[in-house]
């Protein structure tokens, strides 16, 4: 339960409507009570007269108070139970919207790559489904327990008023059974609903995955066996919802029995007690009629707890987010960053989860410098750009610009002069003129058309029926390899940062569309200090200065 | 059901009106038989219900897998794979309130209102005149509500698969959107999907609750009149119809069963958004198993003939995409087995649509292509893409992803030859190395050479590499390609696309894609 703790503080800001949707919730259960109860209490009040005047006997009935009552209670039903569920779905949805926006925010703060850490498949379920599988909490678990409860002790209070005795008897029954669909339900199906929800991602990772590697899975002919494999993977899956659902079954089905028991024993204990004159033969009916108004408060509680587990699990992975490093530097810094900053890696010492270690690495690039790295694929490259960029930090030593550390500069006011190609730069499922508008939002179309002139896209671009509106594909997708990269490209230099780093900008590309694109993207990059991850040098580059870099060393 | 109402109701009229001791024992027996045969009823319906729900999603499920296996990978290129697992898992899954819940409660909700009606109409048919006059309004009202309820649901579910491609493209975009510093837009973004979200799903509400509302506005309302009129006519206040020989037994009986008369239609409405949901996830996934019907590549009705030892054989092969993009046409080229072709040409020229044609993931618009005598798709081959498919898990099972059987010492040379042993050799854990999401934790040319190592170890003789070694150092191109050589020849086939030149070495035959495909 501790998992739900934040969650539950997060309803405190809808306080009010909450509390609203309690309050109706309980009307429409008392007014369904009263309403049998009423009835159930007038038709044999009046067969009572009946029989007293077919005795000769003067007894008087009022027959439009209860009529009236009936009437009220029929309407209010109704009403509030339609304006319950719209002010509690409402406020609900509301909250859910909150908890991801939130969770997202919280997730861009994290360190970069951590993101990636945690497996998209397994973010996607994340973010989607246990958001909504929050949704249980309140509509399921917290409100209507709370309703039924209020149920049994209004019911109890109202045969109180009649029979103590046999009120006692309702709560000694009712509290209890309360304890049992709900809390013993929950514990029942706990460990079963865990592993239902880890067993639920599996399965949707392996669908992911099977998608991903669909060209290598058909290819080997092994996409069919693969498929054998999660259909396998999903009956078990489904053995596991199904052994859930079925004790969610017999809760609803025990909870029937106990409470049409406790129905029939109260008729024969109330049917005593009228037997020895301590109630009339009216309300006689009514006790029993009251508990059976209330079984529709204990029907849904069953099923309700059997997704407590599962909630849970939800809850707790959605708290682990909350583990992320906050964003220490935001504040923007007083100093302000020149127009023509240098750059500095100095004193780098990188030691902790990167491919390649740095030991006491310090490189500067001056304003306006062409600045080319050379190095195999593992030689640091990456790492070199992401330090800039501060995706990571080092574990000594500063990036610092015109010799003030970085990290005096809020990230948004850093990356607004230093812009980065990075090597798995990812193309959004939109337009391409979308993905061009991430790198400067508010370009006109005619930029972005020259932007594409600069990188060669411009002729298939116009080719395509759409044009700028055309779909990438998910990832770019639906562009070649180097098509996707030369867009990429397009859009950090339609950021005019006056320092570009593009780590390995040509892959994908033929040297003759390389050379093509290097020079049409001149203009672009004129007055910038340009620093080019490359693996081998192109002779078609005309660099200040080469620096060939292997294993975290400049030669 | 009835039963229990009835032994209710008699045992009151008993003791008050006749004044007649009755056995407690008896009666209370007689009552606890009825709830229990009735607890034991409900329990039965409700596990028929799952049983059907759960052979019902199984045959969905695989339906499903058979329309990406025919769509293939180019044709399902175009699609979000976020989408289609979500479409896979949780619109399967939303198909179980309507097999589990809705189809048996619209049985129930014909036959039981049915037989309480005609237990009422036995005691006093007018009070089953006051059931009956509110029951066919609210199959009415449900019907105009329900018309509204499946359009609003099918936009949501619509938007529910939107939103869930939305996040993971998003999310897989974080480290681009932190530097180009839209973090905050796209936390408005994220704001702004989920506030449609919120819309919508509060559309369908609004209508799924209004149906049930008129239901009870009308259920509520019955039994009030029957509640009253029962009371008038025991006071004998009424004197037409039946009413004179109301009793306490009748009445009381009568109104004991109105509720129930309304209580499966009322479950029907609560299942009715079980339905609602279930149609629009319906809808969805038809459009998809009837989508990817239309791709089905040509390779598929192909029949089956037994390979023989020839090469490649290209004939007037054209390729046309749906946008109306031509990237292939006229090509012609035969390649005998053994050898190796390099495909050549600038990027966007259709070298990597030549190689899909040859796998067999998309069929040709125009001429055809044999492998081995066969159609391209009918026999397994080996294929790399311009991207290296990695999963999050070892390097084994990264390894094992298309070769399942693979030893380890198969894996350990397939690893040699593509240049990883230093880097295996580096690893405390070895081959349980774990690697990340897209290849996390490898550098770029690491990546490539594990996919490439995997493709080593596939039996096929068939080898289809695009651009495979694009991103790597000169270095590290040297080992991959020497890899490369020492798999080629005898009567292996390969087909490479690059425009490495020291790649374009290892060809025994050339060929050159112009650019002039482009307009």
């Amino acid at each position: 339960m501790r998992e739900l703790r934040p969650w539950l503080g997060l309803l405190q800001r809808h306080r009010r409507q909450l509390a609203v949707g309690l309050v109706l919730m309980a009307a429409t259960l008392m007014a369904g009570l009263g309403l049998l109860a009423l009835s159930g209490w007038f038709i044999t009040a009046t067969a009572i007269t009946a029989l007293a005047w077919a005795a000769g006997l003067n007894a008087s009935l009022n027959l439009y108070a209860p009529g009236g009552g009936i009437r009220f209670f029929a309407l209010a039903r109704t009403a509030s139970r339609y304006f319950e569920r719209l002010v509690n779905h409402d406020v609900v949805l509301r909250l859910l919207a909150d908890i991801r926006v939130e969770l997202f925010r919280k997730l861009l703060r994290a360190e970069a790559y951590s993101a990636k850490r945690l497996g998209s498949a397994a973010f996607l379920n994340r973010l989607v489904s246990d958001v909504d599988t929050l949704d249980n909490l309140y509509l399921r678990q917290i409100a209507p327990p709370l309703v039924a409860l209020a149920g049994s002790l209004g019911a109890a209070g109202l045969i109180a008023v009649f029979a103590p005795a046999l009120s006692l008897v309702v709560l000694a029954v009712l509290v209890p059974w309360l304890g049992v669909v709900t809390l013993g339900m929950a514990w029942w199906t706990r460990r079963h609903g865990a592993a239902e929800m880890e067993a639920a991602e599996r399965l949707r990772s392996h669908a992911l995955t099977e998608l991903e590697g669909m060209a290598e899975l058909s290819a080997a002919g092994l996409l069919s066996r693969d498929q054998n494999d999660l259909l396998g993977e999903d009956n078990a899956q489904r053995y596991r919802q199904m052994q859930q659902e079925t004790s969610a079954i017999s809760g609803q089905a025990l909870n029937t029995l106990v409470i049409h028991l406790l129905v029939a024993a109260l008729l024969l204990f109330a049917s005593q007690a009228w037997q020895a004159g301590q109630i009339s033969g009216a309300v006689m009916v009514l006790i029993p009629l009251v508990i059976m108004a209330l079984s529709e408060g204990f029907l849904p509680l069953p099923r309700a707890f059997m997704r407590l587990g599962a909630t849970e699990a939800a809850a707790e992975r959605l708290n682990t987010q909350d583990g992320s490093q906050p964003d220490s530097s935001g504040q923007p810094s007083e100093v302000g960053l020149p127009e023509n900053p240098t750059l500095t890696w100095s004193h780098i010492r990188v030691a902790r989860g990167a491919p390649v270690v740095f030991e006491d690495f310090s490189l500067s690039v001056s304003p306006g410098e062409r600045l080319v790295i050379t190095g195999a694929s593992g030689s640091g490259k990456s790492t070199l750009a992401s330090l800039a960029a501060r995706l990571t930090s080092p574990d000594d030593g500063q990036v610092m610009v015109n010799g003030n550390d970085g990290a005096l500069f809020s990230l948004s006011e850093w990356r607004e002069r230093i812009s980065l190609l990075t090597q798995d730069a990812h193309l959004f499922n939109e337009s391409v003129a979308a993905n061009l508008r991430v790198g400067d939002a508010d370009a006109s179309e005619s930029r972005l058309w020259r932007v594409l002139e600069a990188v060669d896209l411009a002729p298939l671009v116009a080719s395509l029926d759409c044009g700028l509106e055309t779909p990438v594909g998910e990832g770019g997708g639906q562009l070649s390899g180097g098509e996707g990269r030369r867009l990429a490209l397009a859009r950090v230099l339609l950021r005019s940062a006056p320092i570009v780093i593009l780590d390995e900008p040509f892959t994908g590309l033929d040297e003759a569309t390389a050379e093509r694109v290097w020079k049409g993207i001149q203009h672009w990059l004129s007055g910038c200090s340009v620093v080019l991850m490359l693996h081998d040098s192109m002779p078609f580059i005309e660099a200040d200065r080469v620096i060939s870099l292997t294993a975290g060393r400049a030669m | 059901m009835v039963v229990q109402l009835g032994l209710m109701a008699w045992f009151v009229d008993r003791l008050i009106v006749h004044d007649q001791p009755v056995t407690l024992v008896a009666t209370g027996a007689a009552l606890a038989l009825a709830v229990v045969v009735r607890s034991i009823g409900q329990w039965g319906q409700e596990m028929a219900g799952l049983q059907a729900s759960h052979r019902v999603r199984r045959q969905v499920r695989r339906a499903l897998l058979n329309a990406w296996a025919s769509a293939g990978p180019v044709g399902l290129s175009s699609c979000d794979s976020g989408r289609l697992s979500s479409e896979w898992t949780e619109q399967v899954d939303s198909l179980d309130g309507y097999y589990a819940r809705f189809l048996p409660q619209m049985i129930l909700a014909v036959i039981v209102p049915l037989i309480i009606l005609s237990v009422v109409a036995v005691q006093d048919w007018l009070a089953a005149l006051f059931l009956l006059a509110a029951a066919p309004l609210i199959p009415l009202f449900m019907a105009l509500i329900g018309m509204g309820a499946e359009r609003v649901n099918q936009r949501h579910y619509e938007s529910l698969a939107r939103l869930s491609g939305h996040f993971l493209d998003r999310i897989r975009g974080m480290t681009t959107l932190q530097l180009f510093g839209r973090s905050v837009d796209a936390v408005e973004d994220v704001a702004a999907a989920t506030d449609h979200y919120r819309r919508l799903n509060m559309a369908t509400l609004r209508v799924a609750f209004l149906s049930s509302a008129v239901l009870e506005f009308f259920a509520s309302v019955a039994i009030a009149a029957v509640a009253i009129y029962v009371g008038f006519a025991l006071l004998g206040m009424i004197s037409f119809g039946p009413a004179d020989e109301m009793s306490l037994f009748s009445g009381l009986f009568v109104l004991l069963l109105a509720p129930e008369f309304f209580q499966p239609l009322r479950l029907l409405s609560q299942y009715y958004h079980d339905r609602a949901a279930a149609l629009g996830a319906a809808a969805h996934l038809s459009a998809r198993l009837v989508a990817s019907d239309s791709l089905v590549p040509q390779a598929a009705q192909a029949q089956r003939q037994e390979p023989d030892s020839s090469g490649i054989r290209v004939s007037g092969l054209g390729v046309r995409y749906p946008n109306g993009r031509e990237v292939l046409s006229d090509l012609d080229f035969e390649l005998p087995s053994g050898q190796t072709l390099v495909v050549t040409g600038p990027s966007g020229c259709g070298k990597s649509t030549l190689l899909a044609v040859l796998a067999g993931f998309m069929a040709p618009s125009q001429g055809e292509a044999r492998i081995r005598g066969q159609s391209p798709g009918s026999m397994p081959v080996g294929w790399m893409g311009q991207r290296p498919w990695l999963v999050p898990g070892s390097w084994r099972q990264n390894l094992r992803l298309t070769a399942p059987e693979a030893s380890e010492g198969a894996m350990l040379e397939a690893i040699d030859r593509v240049g990883l042993r230093s880097v295996l050799d580096g690893l405390p854990e070895g081959l349980s190395t774990r690697i990340g999401e897209g290849g996390l934790g490898l550098s770029g040319g690491q990546a490539r050479r594990l996919a490439l190592a995997r493709l080593f170890l596939t039996s096929s003789t068939v080898m289809l590499l695009d651009e495979p070694t694009a991103g790597l150092d000169e270095a590290t191109e040297a080992e991959v390609i020497e890899g490369v050589r020492g798999i080629i020849g005898g009567q292996r086939l390969c087909v490479i696309a690059s425009h490495q030149p020291a790649l374009r070495a290892l060809g025994d035959q050339h060929l050159a894609l112009g650019s002039t495909h482009h307009a």
